[in-house]
């Protein structure tokens, strides 16, 4: 009994062999991938496009909605829903809108759900945190068949920029179903509808039919929530996903020697960048500031920690952004010489909190902390939840210690965005306040002439190169592992849409 | 494990002790600054060597600290946070048991309401709360510990002393007219010390194992600082490409949990009357 049971063992493991040797090329053989998987390193926060603007929710909801204007693989921004455009006066635009959209349940996209999308974002009661990025925007009117006028409050160089940002919803359902319904089940017009979305796990798109920008590359999308870094590279290397957003310069290195897999990089208009506080404790001084410019050392820390990744810069904005300047030179790395500015202020020893939460690199922030402690600093790093770092880091001058690193974009690629609200008086990250700088910031954001734009940031430059109130450190870069197989160009706004990509 | 001492409870005291000495020591033993970066010298394998720096038998760290002198000196946070916390929780929750069990009625259930109330949240939840109120530091982290943990001992001394409270010998020592206090301390506290003690040394694994947890949250010991909750959340990064961060803080923290837990099923034998006559 024993003997014939074993041989029939050997029978069925032998069998499954072959069927394994058979079965093992067949998925090379099989039709091309038609599904994507993407990882990702946080769930999308909201599906409603003008709720939140967080690069992980933007990855998803882009792909969902149509945007009135977009940015080129070559960073022109160029129509999407909107086809031309033209200015009737400094203060008013008339956009063209195409009349072949049709949002996801089957209705067209009018000229009336443009209006409602412009209306609902500007509109002080709804809360989006992107109103500052469209309160310039006092009206937005219907004024012909397939025609929109916005008007502005006073000539906005930088409002095509910002909309870029600004996804077009459908006004009838959302009036329909409410905001909440909305975010759990958003329609839009774009090449992608959400088919499920298992909050903390994944979201998954399917593509529509009939889509008016062309054919998807993929069927299916697939978002996952993978929050390790280390387990997302894992995953790339696996298989189990196609593209991971966010690994470390580390990790892109080590993926160098892996054949199925390919690094995508790319200088984003990111600006990584050291706050100080000048209203407020040690930093108030302005020599202080001055010499924590001097004590660090950019090219170490870039080349060091960042991979040779990131680039450095000289002021706080990337030269993807329009408005960097050229010709204004950084503090230079002097060690020496800070310690001495230093001491001339009597500031030796003096503590200075910095502070940060875990989502931002911890590496990066213990090599500045030691960079000014050699310079007769004490600086404490006070790490808090993210929710307490942001009350404490927009609240007054004395709750917002006296350092803070940032990683600042506007996605909108101008100067107005970065240095307007971390310096302008009265913004909630500033604490700094130059009458001269916000002159020249104001006039820049109303005027629509290229040249005496780039005069005034000069000049805004020049003033925070004199004031230190911020440290310039590095263009951070955007890294994306991929199977080698992918063919896609990331942008330096970070936009992460499907329709770009393709199988090889 | 039986009460008796054997080899193997022996052992265990023996590593607690190194543990202990190492942590005590840590300033005067540590072969590197366990602050000082090199950052060209990060993420190096254990038992790299530098000429101009010297051996780094643990490896180093992502900005190119030495890995064994963090640990070395993590040591000493993580074992302090664990010793002191318990202390806290222990004493207040003692006191909040004896009070309760000796005056019971509205007293009782006032207590062992909070009791129940606090034991209902989540222990994470509100250590994340406490710190984001009261911000971090050293002391805050110790107080949080300490107020999230406190019933579990409050339980205990209540229960214990409401056995006890009834023995013949109380019943005497309050004819012949002595004082609650003098009765809570002197013939209560020691009856129920031993099930307290148990308590202790489960709950003194758990607290470091906590601290690492606040640490991963970026909520305990503060950067630059190093304990090993903190070393293994810097480390969770490089898990595929530097092994060493996370698995040597982690063995550390395993061993120590370890012995403090065989520790506590010895005494709990050891004090328990019934175990011995047996």
């Amino acid at each position: 009994m024993g003997s014939m049971k074993s041989a029939f063992l050997v029978a069925a493991i032998t069998t499954i062999g072959i069927v394994g040797l058979i079965g093992a090329p067949a998925p090379a053989l099989a039709a091309p991938k038609t599904k994507l998987t993407v990882d990702l390193p946080n769930d999308v926060a909201t599906m409603d496009p003008q709720l939140q603007w967080d690069t992980d929710s933007y990855s998803v909801y882009r792909n969902i909605f149509d945007n009135l204007v977009t940015r080129s693989t070559s960073g022109k921004i160029v129509g999407q829903v909107a086809s031309s455009w033209h200015y009737t006066s400094p203060t008013e635009i008339v956009f063209t809108i195409r009349n072949d959209i049709r949002f996801q349940d089957g209705s067209k996209l009018t000229p009336a759900d443009v209006v409602y999308s412009v209306k609902r974002i500007t509109n002080p009661a709804f809360k989006s945190p992107q109103l500052s990025q469209f309160d310039e925007i006092t009206s937005a009117a219907v004024t012909g068949p397939n025609q929109v006028t916005l008007t502005t409050k006073t000539p906005y160089p930088v409002l095509l920029a910002q909309l870029v940002k600004l996804s077009i919803v459908p006004k009838a359902y959302i009036e329909k179903v409410g905001d909440t319904q909305f975010n759990l089940h958003p329609i839009g017009s774009g090449p992608y509808k959400l088919s499920d979305w298992e909050h903390g796990v994944q979201s998954v798109l399917s593509a529509t039919p009939g889509y008016w920008g062309g054919k998807q590359p993929f069927e299916k999308v697939v978002f996952r929530v993978v929050p390790q870094d280390a387990t997302r590279v894992a995953d790339l290397r696996a298989g189990v996903a196609d593209i991971v957003r966010q690994i470390t310069p580390d990790d892109a290195k080590a993926l160098q020697s892996d054949r199925a897999v390919q690094v995508l990089a790319v200088p984003t208009e990111r600006v990584g960048y050291l706050f100080i506080n000048a209203e407020w404790g040690p930093t108030k001084n302005v020599r202080v500031r001055r010499a924590i410019a001097m004590a660090i050392d950019r090219k170490g820390l870039i080349s060091a920690l960042l991979g040779g990744y990131a680039k450095p810069v000289s002021v706080v904005l990337t030269p993807a952004s329009f408005g960097y300047p050229t010709g204004i030179k950084p503090w230079p790395y002097d060690p020496q010489k800070a310690a001495a500015l230093i001491k001339a202020a009597g500031a030796e020893g003096a503590t200075l909190p910095f502070l940060t939460s875990p989502a931002y690199p911890q590496n990066i922030i213990q090599a500045i902390q030691q960079m000014l402690d050699q310079v007769g600093l004490k600086v404490v790093i006070h790490q808090m939840d993210q929710a307490s770092y942001l009350r404490d880091r927009q609240g007054t001058p004395q709750e917002a210690g006296s350092l803070a690193f940032g990683l600042w974009s506007c996605a909108c690629q101008d100067a107005d965005g970065t240095i307007w609200p971390l310096f302008h008086t009265g913004s909630i990250w500033s604490k700094y306040s130059n009458p001269a700088f916000d002159k020249a910031v104001d006039e820049a954001r109303s005027t629509l002439d290229v040249k005496a734009r780039m005069a005034d940031y000069h000049t805004a430059f020049e003033i925070l190169r004199k004031d230190v109130p911020g440290v310039g450190l590095y263009q951070a870069a955007a890294i994306y592992g991929a199977r080698r197989q992918l063919q896609w160009t990331p942008t330096p706004n970070e936009a992460f849409f499907i329709m770009d990509m393709k199988w090889k | 494990m039986t009460g008796r001492f054997t080899p193997g409870i022996a052992a265990i005291l023996g590593l607690l002790a190194i543990y202990v000495f190492v942590a005590v020591l840590a300033p005067w033993i540590v072969p590197h600054n366990p602050l000082r970066q090199i950052l060209l010298l990060r993420l190096r394998p254990p038992l790299t060597y530098s000429p101009s720096a010297g051996w780094f038998l643990l490896g180093t760290d992502d900005v190119g600290r030495d890995l064994l002198s963090r640990v070395v000196d993590g040591a000493r946070a993580s074992l302090m946070v664990g010793a002191l916390s318990v202390s806290v929780s222990l004493l207040s929750g003692t006191v909040f048991g004896l009070l309760a069990g000796w005056f019971r009625g509205w007293i009782a259930i006032v207590v062992m309401r909070i009791v129940d109330i606090v034991l209902s949240i989540p222990a994470i939840l509100l250590a994340v709360l406490t710190v984001a109120v009261l911000g971090p530091s050293f002391a805050n982290l110790i107080l949080v510990l300490g107020l999230t943990r406190w019933p579990r001992y409050t339980r205990v001394a209540y229960a214990q002393t409401l056995q006890v409270a009834t023995l013949p010998y109380i019943r005497a020592a309050e004819m012949a007219g002595a004082h609650a206090p003098r009765i809570l301390l002197r013939h209560i506290l020691p009856n129920i010390a031993g099930p307290l003690m148990v308590v202790a040394t489960t709950e003194f694994g758990l607290m470091i194992l906590f601290e690492a947890g606040l640490s991963f949250l970026g909520l305990g010991i503060q950067p630059p600082y190093p304990s090993w909750g903190s070393i293994m959340s810097e480390g969770q990064n490089y898990v595929a490409s530097a092994w060493w961060m996370t698995v040597f803080p982690g063995i550390c923290l395993f061993g120590v949990v370890l012995c403090v837990n065989l520790l506590g099923d010895w005494l709990r034998d050891r004090l328990d009357p019934r175990a011995q006559s047996r």
